[in-house]
């Protein structure tokens, strides 16, 4: 086609204009299609003969309608303002994008028109706002494929950084463990199911004097001694029993030298129940079976100590014996070994009473100072009572529970001892109260008669002359008898005096019996003025006797001259003499003032006199001095009396018949 | 004639004393216990009481005091014969209301001038 040929080059831009795929349409001033081309019709699906003379609002969308005019001025200007891409309607309403391009055109015939085309960029819009959309999607994914992994691998990250926490505690774990098996002063062993050694710390190859070389892969049968290997033995089975133990057993050393030790073996099983390892600790025991030994040697050396010690020794517990040693149980108390071990200590109580009584008196002492004691009656195993001295001491006074040490110690010498002394103490006062009465009682005794002789002689010196002859010889027979009587008693004094000094001597002889009664019986009635009556009952032979004279006058005499002082005026004594079976029986009988009871046993004492005696003067040596008299003839004395019936003395003296004289 | 009531137990000392007291010219009363005295006092009224100490059924104390009781015998001399050494004890009897004491054995040339000095108009011969 050659350029320039008008005819041609519109036929071409009438076959474009017919035949182009892009939509064309011609816009007058007006806003009316003046042209539209067949791709525009079928874009907007109007026939052509609808469309043309029509507002362009037609296809316009309503916010194109909005404002038509200005638009269309617009376009009419080719204003750069008007967006490239317009939505144009269709005939159905539907909307359809389009890419457009316009021009404003004066043709020859003075009036302005728009030229516009259209193309359709609905499915390359939709392809667009569909790839877009991909787009978006794809980016969506891609973000959230994005932040899924980020989280995974953020997940990932502290899992590796859990990990290796985890690791590095473990390994610190580890490290410690095995600072912990290296450092402990126990040995550590662990074998495997095999019974082969995987482990040993630095402990076990000190105590055995191997080293660790030495002792890997080997089984712990090669290091026990044989005497223990059957118990490492029953260790070393697949399933020992129990998993975990301790036992005591011997280990060899190096050297050949045997090590006490306590093994303690666990067994770990797997989930199947194997035996998947074991693991032991050792312990050297040996400085402890040192001290088990010293311990022990100790404890018995105390046993020993306790058990011989000559204190009675005991541990009580709640008023029980828990523990009671040899002296205490079965020297003091009579038990037999272990009787009284568990028995309440009620058993060695005089009485049960006793028992609950002291209870709490006990308690209470130990609870506040922690000791008591007391002397004290215990109850032999025979039921006889024993004194003794009891000490108790808490072992804690805080808790009392704990019970307490009892010491016992026999003080039955001591407290006779004591009695002993309290005794003599006793009679010594008594006797320096006897005394001091004797002393009062004979200066009395002794001026009474001194005071008669007084008052006779100055009466015959001075108003002799004016006396007549028998009063002179009566106050000169009151002379003598009171000279006799102090005389008397003098004699007595000095007689107690020798016997208590065993300076008495028995001079058997024979004597005539009788006769040495009457002279008896008359120097008792001379001493005495009033003349007392003796009446003697004479009931043997008058035969010789073998007697000590003088002891029998003793006797006589004083057991006389006692009936007669202790008797009313006019009551008759009463001398009996018999033989009976070998013995001379002498009776003296009176109804006098009699002998309170009281005073009976102490009647022969030296110095005793009845407390009813009153006035009667007396030395209270005559019965003193028979008593002795008869004890020197190897005879008796008895006495019978009541108060205020009278006395009746009987003497016994045995003696050998020897010739009759009568 | 003053009279004297002789109270004491030892006959001896009793018969030697009323008779020394009758040749010295007193009226003499005797009693051989401390009963028998305070009975002699109601009868006879004597002027003095001579009484030992130590007597049987009643003693000087328990006379001396029932005389002091009884408003007849309360200003009655009465002097204690004693055997007893004890100063102190001698002493304590004459708080008793005792005249006066003397001490056994006696002397009988004392005992005639304590009489006169409780008995001023006893005459002497």
């Amino acid at each position: 086609m050659e350029p320039g040929h008008p005819e041609l080059e519109l036929d071409l831009l009438a076959t474009v204009f017919d035949v182009a795929r892009i939509g064309i349409c011609v816009i007058d001033e007006a806003g009316r299609f003046a042209r539209v081309n067949p791709a525009f019709c079928e874009l907007v699906d109007h026939p052509a003969e609808r469309l043309l003379g029509q507002s362009y609002t037609l296809c316009a969308p309503d916010s194109v309608i909005a404002v038509h005019e200005k638009f269309l001025r617009a376009i009419l200007q080719d204003s750069p303002k008007i967006p490239r891409e317009w939505k144009i309607r269709r005939a159905d309403n539907t909307l359809l994008d389009a890419l457009v391009s316009f021009r404003s055109l004066v043709p020859g015939d003075g009036r302005r028109y728009a030229v516009v085309t259209f193309s359709d960029i609905t499915e390359s819009k939709l392809a667009k706002q569909q790839l877009e959309l991909l787009n978006r999607e794809l980016e969506q994914r891609i973000g959230e494929r994005t932040s899924e992994l980020s989280e995974k691998i953020a997940a990932l990250t502290l899992e590796t950084s859990n990990r290796a926490r985890a690791q590095a505690e473990l390994l610190d774990s580890e490290r410690k463990y095995q600072r912990v098996i290296n450092l402990s002063r126990e040995g550590f062993w662990l074998i495997n199911g095999r019974n082969e050694t995987i482990e040993v710390n630095a402990a076990l190859c000190r105590m055995l004097g191997y080293s660790e070389e030495q002792m890997l892969g080997r089984t712990p049968l090669e290091f026990v001694d044989d005497r223990y290997r059957h118990i490492m033995q029953a260790r070393l089975v697949p399933r020992p029993d129990p998993a975990e133990a301790t036992y005591e057993v011997e280990l060899k050393r190096s050297d050949g030298s045997r090590m006490a030790a306590a093994y303690n073996a666990t067994a770990v099983f797997n989930e199947r129940g194997d035996r998947e390892f074991s693991f032991a600790f050792i312990t050297d025991i040996s400085e402890r079976k040192r001290l088990e030994v010293e311990l022990q040697r100790t404890l018995s050396e105390r046993v020993v100590i306790l058990e011989n010690s000559l204190v009675g020794i005991a541990l009580v517990r709640n008023r029980t014996f828990m523990w009671i040693n040899k002296a205490f149980e079965q020297d003091l108390l009579g038990f037999g070994e272990g009787e009284l071990v568990g028995q309440s200590v009620a058993v060695i109580y005089p009485s049960k009473a006793l028992y609950e009584q002291l209870g709490p008196v006990i308690h209470a002492a130990l609870c506040e100072h922690g000791v008591y004691q007391t002397e004290s009656r215990v109850r032999r195993r025979d039921g006889s009572l024993l004194w003794c001295l009891a000490s108790g001491r808490a072992i804690d006074r805080h808790d009392l529970a704990r019970g307490a040490i009892w010491t016992i110690a026999d003080i039955t010498q001591r407290k006779q001892a004591e009695a002993e002394v309290l005794q003599a103490l006793e009679r010594e006062k008594e006797l320096s109260e006897l005394k001091s009465r004797f002393v009062s009682m004979t200066s009395h005794e002794f001026r009474t008669p001194l005071a008669g002789i007084m008052s006779s002689i100055e009466l015959l010196s001075d108003y002799g002359e004016r006396l007549d002859p028998a009063e002179r010889t009566e106050l000169a027979g009151v002379i003598k008898a009171s000279v006799k009587r102090m005389t008397q008693m003098l004699e007595q004094v000095l007689l107690i005096g020798r016997a208590d000094a065993g300076r008495l001597d028995f001079r058997p002889e024979p004597l005539d019996l009788r006769l040495l009664v009457t002279q008896i019986i008359e120097e008792v009635r001379s001493v005495d003025c009033e003349q007392p009556t003796i009446q003697i009952d004479w009931r043997v032979q008058g035969v010789r006797w073998v007697l000590d004279e003088r002891l029998i006058r003793h006797i006589l005499s004083n057991l006389l001259s006692n009936a007669v002082k202790y008797c009313p005026q006019g009551e008759p004594v009463q001398l009996g003499i018999m033989f009976h079976s070998d013995q001379l029986v002498f009776t003296v009988t009176d109804r006098g003032i009699g002998i309170p009871p009281e005073d009976q046993p102490l009647l022969f004492q030296s110095f005793h006199r009845g407390r009813n005696v009153g006035s009667i003067s007396g030395t209270g040596l005559g019965l003193a001095i028979v008593k002795k008299a008869v004890d020197l003839h190897g005879g008796r004395i008895l006495v019978e009396s009541h108060i205020g019936k009278g006395s009746c003395f009987r003497v016994f003296i045995p003696t050998p018949v020897t010739q009759t004289d009568v | 004639m003053s009279k004297i009531l002789l109270v004491e137990d030892d006959h001896v000392l009793l018969a030697n004393l009323s008779r020394f007291l009758r040749l010295e010219g007193f009226e003499v009363i005797a009693a051989s216990n401390g009963a028998e005295g305070l009975r002699a006092v109601g009868k006879h009224r004597p002027d003095l009481v001579l009484c030992d100490l130590r007597m049987p059924e009643m003693d000087g104390e328990t006379l001396l005091a029932a005389l002091r009781m009884d408003a007849s015998s309360v200003g009655l001399p009465v002097i204690f014969l004693t055997a007893s050494a004890d100063r102190a004890e001698r002493d304590a009897k004459l708080q008793l209301g005792a005249s006066d004491y003397l001490v056994k054995p006696l002397d009988l040339q004392q005992l005639l001038t304590v009489l006169r000095r409780y008995l001023p108009e006893a005459s002497s011969e």
